[in-house]
């Protein structure tokens, strides 16, 4: 950036990131695959826990906002109980997800059982 | 999920649905088994437990369960699935049998079960299925591949497994089982014909090929598989991901009214700093070499581990993954060896000695050492001499190690008392770089509703060997250091505030806590406490002038997981 000057507002915010900007410098031509650890959720886009660029800055957020919608539909098998089958009960606490999220149950198995 | 994507979601429902009404009209019932393709089951627990909705044939085979085989893992998720979504009704006695008797009866040979052992030990790794793009791509949307190549099943089991998928998960066919508009219509570059079957097709053609219900493995271990006898004293060597290596003993002691169960004793040591756990706990081994325990320390429950180990078919290695936290991402890689009374080196606290260092202590991790030892019974190559013998206990000694100013650089072989490690120690002039390990790693926000996914990191010192460039390879390794860490912008976005949010990084430990989850209001459009941050290595080198390097790796701070797919089984 020594060798520009910034001639538009987009271009001043750029300048005014003082560490290296790793999504904006990047090369021109296809970047690698990000790295997505095992397990994680690549369903459509953006990702469960990553974007397709590998970070979280194109995540859904915040994750309660649609929350209750991933429920409702059955969109996240893996991540969000769904309405249909697993857990037909478990927003019945929560007037609304966003402000009562602290309601909803957590239902990792019972190692006991 | 955008409203986009949400309305396609919508739409392609309703279109699958329609198009599965067409399918029932056109295609003949659910394929079933050959009756002679499944394994018998014979214990009355299973037939009563199971029976009333799985009937015997006349064989003695139970529809589905006969015509599968899978991990005491795979097995446990059966069960709590029947539990919630079935209408089955079992005590945790009972359940506790039928895993066992399934496990064992209806597991894996050892050689199956291998390739998806990362998948039991809960490891967070990078994983790419080769041997079908179509597998991977319709099963690792969701779940790990770990899931689905630690199963065998008949070619009828594998085709009831996607009318599962179908049943449970509606959107499925959408998602990812079929492929989303027309089939492509130009033709290969050498003419052949182009496979219009939709992924899923392709998928399970592949599954049934590659992982059919009987094999030559399954039937070879079934033939010779016995309760593994680990009764007696086995030396310990591990990792604990932060400390570093860690040595000493597990006394397993067999269970007289059940011969694959055990109580261990263990106790160890962390190498560098000489930190003593100890640790009792509970075994069994499922289908003759799965290990699956549970220990605790004098703590209690909240220090308890889950153990999943593979015994050697030779019962002299135990080798596996010990493991504990919200998301089982806490633990140490442990390997046991059998051990009477000869004498064993597993290590040393440090790997790596200064060129010209005169009396620098080693303490040497072993077993059985030699209360006699004396200078001349260690021997660390050329240009090293032990010049005492600082302190000795059998599994602990401690000497002075002189290093010649003229000693070649590189890494020495270990000889104590007739005992060897290999490359034990690396004799240096200099630290060139570090590196911070792991090469990525991810946290997950919580403490409020959902447990914290904590990430643990390390700094690793190098040398850059005789060529005197990085990362090539005749670079010396010399272990773990001691960084101050700290976390840097990792500025993916204009006015990235992702470091003041995703939580601390403890600066001597390298332990990175994540925040709470939940939306945060300060932020903008209340995101969660979540992000992308550098994890900063620095460690001064001691040189003159002292020079300090630097190292940084990513860390992804994301959001919790609603539900745990992924059941582990625990031993009693």
């Amino acid at each position: 950036m020594k060798h520009l000057t910034a001639i538009n507002r987009k271009a001043t915010r750029m300048e005014e990131v003082t560490k290296d900007v790793v999504a904006l410098q990047g090369p021109p031509q296809q970047p690698e695959p990000p790295h997505i650890p095992n397990g994680c959720s690549l369903v459509f886009s953006p990702g469960w826990e990553a974007d397709r660029n590998g970070g979280t800055a194109g995540l859904c957020q915040p994750v309660e906002r649609d929350l209750f919608d991933c429920h409702m539909g059955c969109f996240w098998p893996a991540q969000v109980p769904d309405q249909l089958n697993h857990a037909p009960d478990w927003t019945a606490k929560c007037a609304a997800a966003q402000k009562d999220w602290r309601k909803i149950d957590l239902i990792f198995p019972d190692e006991k059982k | 999920m955008t409203k986009v994507t949400r309305a396609m979601a919508v739409v392609g429902l309703l279109l699958v649905t329609l198009l599965a009404d067409v399918a029932m009209t056109q295609q003949p019932a659910a394929p079933t088994a050959k009756p002679d393709e499944g394994m018998p089951i014979t214990d009355a627990t299973v037939l009563k437990a199971c029976g009333t909705c799985h009937r015997p044939d006349d064989q003695g085979q139970m529809s589905r369960i006969s015509f599968q085989r899978k991990t005491p893992e795979g097995w446990q998720s059966t069960i709590q699935r029947m539990a919630a979504l079935n209408g089955l009704s079992i005590d945790p006695q009972t359940a506790r049998q039928v895993v066992k008797y399934l496990s064992n009866h209806l597991g894996l040979a050892p050689e199956e079960a291998k390739p998806a052992a990362w998948e039991a030990e809960r490891r967070l790794i990078d994983y790419k299925y080769t041997a079908s793009a179509d597998a991977e791509f319709a099963c690792i949307q969701c779940h790990s591949m770990g899931r689905v190549i630690s199963q065998r099943r008949t070619r009828s089991e594998w085709d009831l497994l996607i009318a599962m998928h179908r049943g449970w998960y509606p959107l499925v066919d959408n998602q990812v089982f079929r492929r989303n508009g027309p089939p492509p219509r130009d033709p290969l570059p050498d003419d052949r014909p182009r496979d219009l079957r939709h992924p899923v097709e392709k998928a399970i053609d592949h599954l049934a090929r590659t992982f059919p219900l009987k094999t030559p493995e399954w039937t070879a271990w079934s033939a010779t598989m016995r309760p593994a006898r680990l009764d007696g004293t086995w030396t310990l060597s591990g990792w604990d991901l932060g400390k570093g290596a860690v040595y000493g003993t597990v006394r397993i002691t067999a269970d007289p009214a059940a011969p694959d169960e055990f109580t261990t004793a263990i106790s160890y040591r962390v190498a560098r700093t000489g930190e003593t756990i100890t640790r009792t706990g509970r075994g069994l081994v499922y289908t003759g070499f799965q290990w699956r325990g549970r220990s605790t320390t004098a703590a209690g429950a909240d220090s308890a581990m889950r153990e999943v180990m593979f015994v050697d078919r030779d019962w002299r290695q135990i080798e596996g993954r010990w493991f504990m936290g919200g998301y089982d991402e806490v633990g140490l890689d442990v390997r046991l060896e059998r051990i009477h009374t000869e004498t064993r080196v597993l290590g040393t606290d440090r790997t790596a000695l200064k060129q010209g260092g005169a009396g620098q202590e080693l303490k040497i991790y072993g077993a059985n050492l030699p209360a006699g030892l004396r200078p001349a019974d260690i021997d660390l190559g050329p240009g090293l001499t032990i010049s005492r013998i600082v302190s000795i206990t059998p599994d602990v000694a401690t000497a002075a190690v002189d290093v010649a100013a003229t000693a070649s650089l590189g890494a020495r072989d270990l000889f104590v008392a007739g005992a060897s490690k290999p490359k034990a120690v690396v004799v240096f002039d200099r630290v060139d770089a570090i590196k911070v390990k792991p090469d990525w790693a991810m946290a997950r926000v919580g403490g409020a509703t959902f447990p914290k996914m904590l990430a643990q990191f390390e700094a690793w010192a190098f040398h850059n060997g005789a060529d005197g460039r990085p990362d090539t390879a005749d670079d010396l390794n010399l272990g773990l250091v001691d960084a101050a860490w700290s976390m840097e912008e990792y500025a993916a976005t204009y006015g990235d505030d992702d470091i003041k949010h995703v939580g601390t990084l403890d600066a001597v430990t390298g332990r990175f806590t994540p925040n709470v989850d939940g939306p945060n209001p300060v932020r903008k459009g209340s995101r969660n406490n979540i992000g992308d941050v550098w994890v900063v290595a620095k460690y001064t080198t001691g040189a003159t002038p002292a020079a300090t390097v630097r190292a940084r790796t990513h860390l992804l701070v994301t959001v919790p997981l609603y539900m745990r797919f992924d059941p582990t089984v625990g031993g009693q």
